[in-house]
């Protein structure tokens, strides 16, 4: 019998999903099979410490939940008092609004939901024509955002990745800004066609960076990593021709942070394979191509050396499932700190041109030895810091 | 969803029923229909009974009693205040895992946009599997200690579906339905969630 039918005996055999003939064969075979009695036992262990492992409530774990539940009880408050009456005027109030978005077009156009003006001499537009026309406007984008959407495509939720979540709503303003253009003058300018003020702040965004060609962000050296590590000595980068609209986008967001007051101190290098940020317990950034204790080893290729260890070592399947897609993304390892760290959780942010990635400290007995974070790939250096977890 | 129908409307997954039970389902009802009211004193009430069993599944899923007791009260105040009907006990606690199921998976894919391994633990390079297991030897405490951070390491589908099929005893098809996968595709998650613990665990490949 071959492993893989064997081992879909045995879960079916564990799981009580073989017939009374089966089950009798199978336990035949346990019986006659050292190695199967063993996976058998194994497994059935396994299930066993799964259900007594010991799972305490933490202390105060009730008070909390109800403090939790009082505290969306209040921001609810105004759902639950249910109240017709201001349920009858939130309706009026509604209708009234779209009276008057709609009701200067009826009386100029002699209709409801007229066609634009150039097409108003053509045959009379039905309802659903008029609507289908009408209505879509104020949530499709300008063609300004569609620049910058289209420049997001595929790698979107990678670019999204890198920036603060209140970074993006300023310069692709999905967020508030779209909720502006709903207002009735934001409709009613949708329908005469004349521009928003949003759409003009989204032509007149920053102008980007100039940085280093294409190929040099796709696969940056070592050294040039290193050297951006440290801001003093970052030089300023030439300035290439035609620029993606994708990484265009990306430099914008990073010339707003880097108009914010600076939050990190000046890098110190005190070792050779550390980097410490005064104040912070510690930031390395260092490719060192080693798993070194204290070390953040980048790789952006697949036939790195690093990475081929780290696939062919036993616990290559760990990493395996992160399934980097190279050369469009790098990952980042981390080896095992001085000062205990934990995965979970990473805050990434993008600041001075850096990947800042910060990993909360824990106690030594919670300690992860290791992590390895796929980012998208680009020029920027990155930098781990590990920080006391904010308390509760 | 693969049935189309909303969680909180699912008939029981598990029997239930019998007339003894008839009341303590009445009481759940009218606990229920108190915390959509804002009862503070029926969500402590329904909190203590769901929250254990919610913790071990959540401590499982996470790997870290902060993160699965955050989980459990998210779960606890999302999934009850929302309910709009009740269905029964049983339905109740199907509906509450796959709840906090759905609110990790939510918050992972949050994650995801940068994916995060903890690739072994302790500070050492070497990895669980590379030392002599003496799995069966640990008490049970250990054991138990040991599982826990194998299943934290396992692939978020594989984990989740190892844990409804050995903590919650669901079948194959109730565990299909809950993750909208085909039958088949829980039945190979599955072995390959118990091969890769045995393979860390040090126990026979």
């Amino acid at each position: 019998m071959s492993d893989e039918r064997s081992e879909s005996m045995l879960q079916d055999y564990l799981d009580g999903r073989l017939s009374e003939m089966e089950r009798a064969a199978f336990e035949a075979r346990v019986a006659a099979e050292p190695e199967l009695a063993r996976k058998v036992e194994s497994a059935r262990a396994l299930g066993r410490a799964l259900r007594e492992a010991p799972a305490e409530l933490p202390h105060g774990f009730y008070t909390r939940a109800r403090a939790r539940f009082e505290k969306a009880g209040a921001s609810r408050g105004g759902r639950r008092s249910f109240n017709p009456f201001w349920s009858a005027a939130g309706l009026a109030a509604a209708t009234l609004i779209l009276a008057a978005i709609l009701l200067p077009d009826w009386v100029r156009h002699g209709g409801p939901l007229q066609p634009p003006f150039e097409e108003r001499g053509s045959a009379p537009a039905g309802r659903k024509e008029a609507g289908e026309r009408a209505m879509p406007a104020p949530l499709a984008p300008s063609p300004q955002e569609k620049v910058v959407e289209g420049s997001r495509g595929k790698g979107a939720a990678r670019a999204d990745q890198l920036a603060p979540p209140r970074l993006h709503e300023a310069a692709q303003a999905p967020g508030p800004s779209d909720r502006s253009k709903r207002t009735p003058e934001a409709m009613k300018r949708r329908i005469e066609g004349s521009p928003s003020p949003e759409d003009k702040s989204i032509v007149e965004m920053p102008k980007p960076v100039p940085t280093a060609p294409e190929a040099k962000r796709e696969a940056p050296t070592p050294e040039a990593e290193r050297a951006d590590a440290t801001p003093e000595a970052r030089p300023a980068p030439a300035a290439p021709e035609a620029e993606r609209a994708g990484a265009a986008h990306e430099r914008n967001q990073t010339q707003a942070l880097a108009t914010a007051p600076e939050k990190t101190e000046k890098l110190q290098v005190l070792g050779r394979n550390y980097q410490f940020v005064p104040g912070l317990t510690l930031a390395t950034a260092l490719p060192v191509g080693s798993l070194a204790p204290g070390s953040v080893t980048v790789v952006a290729d697949p036939t790195d050396e690093t990475w081929k260890r780290l696939l062919g070592s036993p616990s290559g399947k760990d990493l395996s499932t992160l399934e980097p897609r190279f050369p469009q993304e790098r990952v980042v390892l981390v080896g095992p700190g001085e000062r205990p760290f934990s995965c979970a959780g990473p805050a990434i942010d993008k600041a001075d041109g850096r990947i800042v990635i910060t990993l909360k400290a824990v106690a030594a007995e919670e300690a992860s030895g290791g992590c390895a974070l796929v980012l998208t790939a680009g020029p920027e250096p990155v930098v781990v810091r590990i920080a006391p977890a904010p308390g509760r | 969803m693969a049935d189309g129908r909303e969680p909180a409307r699912l008939a029981g997954v598990h029997s239930s029923g019998g007339e003894e039970e008839g009341g303590s389902e009445r009481d759940a009802a009218e606990t229920l229909e108190a915390i959509r009211r804002g009862d503070a004193d029926a969500f402590d009430r329904m909190a203590r009974q769901e929250s254990p069993r919610l913790y071990r599944f959540a401590l499982h899923l996470t790997g870290r009693p902060e993160e699965a007791e955050d989980l459990v009260q998210e779960t606890l105040v999302r999934a009850l205040t929302s309910l709009r009907r009740f269905e029964g006990r049983a339905a109740l606690s199907t509906y509450l895992i796959r709840a906090l199921g759905n609110l990790w998976k939510n918050r992972l894919r949050a994650r995801s946009r940068s994916r995060f391994v903890e690739w072994f633990r302790g500070n050492a390079l070497d990895p669980p599997d590379r030392a002599p297991s003496a799995f069966d030897l640990l008490s049970a405490e250990d054991r138990a200690e040991q599982v826990r951070r194998a299943v934290a390491r396992l692939d978020p589908q594989r984990r989740i579906t190892l844990l409804l099929r050995e903590l919650e005893g669901l079948s194959y098809e109730e565990i299909a339905t809950m993750t909208a996968v085909p039958v088949g595709t829980v039945r190979s998650r599955l072995a390959r969630a118990r091969q890769d613990l045995r393979q860390w665990l040090g126990g026979p490949r």
